[in-house]
C-alpha cells in the first residue's frame, strides 16, 4: 500500500472506525444478552415440570475435566437403559427417559391439571465443543452418566 | 431505637414446653444430598414426635408450608422421648447460617442438651459406585467420637467442612457444647436417601431407636422426585458458600 493511498483513505477509515465501534458495541451487547439469558435460565426458579407435555425436568449436573465433559442426571422411577433416549449435537445433549409408573401429584393444588407425568425431559447446554460421536453413557441405580470427550483442536508441536 | 444484631433477629419460639431434661438435639438443615433433612423426615415419620416450636426470622425467605391444610413454619422443632429434632424445609441463605446456628447452639446449652447431633452428607465423587455409603464422624470431644465409632462411624481425619455443620461444630467448641457431625458419603446435588439410610442405621444404635431403614429405601425414588425443588435451591446456596472446598485437602495439618 503506497503512502498516498494510505492518507487518501484516512477519512474513510475514520468512518470505518466508528462503524467498527458500533459493530463492536452491538456484538458485546449480543454476547451479554446471551450470557444473561443463560444465567437467567440457570437461576430463575422455573418449575421442574411441564403439565402440558406431561414431563418432569430431572436434576442434572455438568462438570468438566481437562479433556471431558461429564453430564449426570437423577432419574428415579426409570427402570432400565432401554427407557432412555439420548441425542447429542455440538452444543446440546437431549435426555428423554420414560417413567416406569406415571407420577401424579393429586394433593398438590398449585397444579391446575393433574396429569400423570410419564417421562423426564431435559436439554442440557454443553459448556464447550465436544466430540459428539465418541460420547459414552452409563446408567446405574437411577443415575445416568454421560462422558463426552472435548474437541481439542490442533497439531503436535515439536520441541526444539 | 436499638438496632438488632442478626442473631437477635432470629427467634426460637417454644409453643409447648420442652419435656426432656438433657435432650439429644438433632439439627437437620438442607445441605449435601439433603441427607440430614431426609434422615430427619424419616425419624419424624417413624417416631411421630409432636411439634414443640419453630424458628422464625425476618432474615428467612417469606415462606409458609401448608400440609394437609395445616399451616406449618418451614423450620420446626419436634420432641419425643428425649430426642429433639430441628428440621428445615427451606435452604438457609448463606448469610443467615452463622447467626441461626449460633442461636441454636445457645438454645441447646440453655436446655442442657447432652448432645447436638448434625446428620448430613459428605460429597463423594464416586458415589455412583458405592452401594452402602460409609459414615464419617467429627466430634467436639473424644468421648462422643468413640461412641460414634463404636456404632459404625469412621473418623473424618482430614478435610475441609463448609456449611451448617462446619459452623455448628465451631460454635459448639466455642460455647462448650457436646456436638457430633455424622456425614454419609453422598451425591452433592442429588437427594440421597441411600446416604440417609446409612445415617439412620447409626442413629438407631446410638439413640436406641427403631427407625425403619427398609421403609426409607422403599420410598427412595418418591423422595428423589419430591425433593427436587429443595435440592435445586440448596445447590444454588451451596455454590454460593463455596461447598466445592469440601473436595479440597487442607493446606496445614498441624
Amino acid at each position: 500500500m503506497s503512502f498516498h493511498h494510505y492518507t487518501g483513505d484516512v477519512m474513510k477509515r475514520k468512518k470505518d472506525i466508528f462503524k467498527e465501534i458500533d459493530e463492536l458495541i452491538s456484538s458485546v451487547k449480543e454476547r451479554f444478552d446471551e450470557i444473561f439469558e443463560k444465567v437467567e435460565r440457570e437461576f430463575t426458579a422455573k418449575p421442574l415440570f411441564n403439565v402440558e407435555k406431561c414431563c418432569l425436568e430431572p436434576l442434572v449436573e455438568v462438570h468438566e475435566t481437562e479433556d471431558e465433559v461429564i453430564v449426570t442426571a437423577d432419574l428415579p422411577f426409570v427402570r432400565s437403559k432401554r427407557n432412555i433416549d439420548l441425542y447429542i449435537g455440538e452444543k446440546h445433549l437431549e435426555i428423554k427417559a420414560s417413567i416406569d409408573k406415571p407420577i401424579t401429584f393429586d394433593d398438590w393444588d398449585v397444579l391446575h391439571k393433574h396429569p400423570p407425568f410419564k417421562f423426564f425431559y431435559k436439554v442440557v447446554d454443553l459448556p464447550t465443543e465436544v466430540e459428539a460421536r465418541e460420547a459414552k453413557a452409563y446408567f446405574r441405580n437411577g443415575i445416568l452418566k454421560i462422558v463426552i470427550p472435548k474437541k481439542i483442536r490442533g497439531f503436535k508441536i515439536h520441541i526444539k | 431505637m436499638k438496632i438488632l444484631g442478626e442473631e437477635e433477629q432470629i427467634k426460637i419460639i417454644e409453643s409447648r414446653p420442652l419435656k426432656a431434661k438433657n435432650p439429644t438435639i438433632i439439627l437437620a438443615l438442607p445441605d449435601v444430598g439433603l441427607v440430614g433433612v431426609i434422615s430427619a423426615m424419616q425419624m419424624i415419620e417413624s417416631l411421630e414426635p409432636r411439634v414443640i416450636g419453630e424458628i422464625e426470622s425476618e432474615l428467612f425467605p417469606p415462606i409458609t408450608i401448608i400440609h394437609e391444610g395445616k399451616i406449618l413454619a418451614p423450620i420446626r422443632i419436634y420432641e419425643k422421648n428425649g430426642i429433639v429434632i430441628i428440621v428445615s424445609e427451606i435452604p438457609i441463605p448463606t448469610t443467615v447460617i452463622r447467626p441461626l446456628i449460633s442461636k441454636i447452639v445457645s438454645w441447646a446449652i440453655e436446655k442442657n442438651a447432652s448432645l447436638l447431633l448434625i446428620p448430613g452428607g459428605t460429597p463423594s465423587p464416586n458415589r455412583l459406585e458405592i452401594d452402602s455409603p460409609k459414615v464419617f464422624a467429627v466430634a467436639t470431644n473424644d468421648e462422643t467420637l468413640k461412641v460414634a465409632k463404636k456404632h459404625g462411624a469412621d473418623t473424618f481425619r482430614e478435610g475441609i467442612l463448609v456449611g451448617p455443620h462446619a459452623i455448628a461444630l465451631m460454635e459448639s467448641v466455642k460455647k462448650g457444647l457436646n456436638a457430633l457431625s455424622l456425614m454419609a458419603q453422598s451425591f452433592l446435588n442429588y437427594p440421597d436417601p441411600g446416604a440417609a439410610a446409612s445415617i439412620i442405621e447409626i442413629l438407631n444404635k446410638m439413640l436406641k431407636t427403631n427407625i425403619s431403614v427398609e421403609e426409607l429405601l422403599k420410598k427412595a425414588e418418591e423422595i428423589r422426585v419430591r425433593t427436587r425443588d429443595l435440592m435445586r435451591h440448596t445447590s444454588d446456596v451451596m455454590r454460593r458458600m463455596g461447598k466445592m472446598k469440601e473436595y479440597e485437602l487442607p493446606p496445614l495439618y498441624r
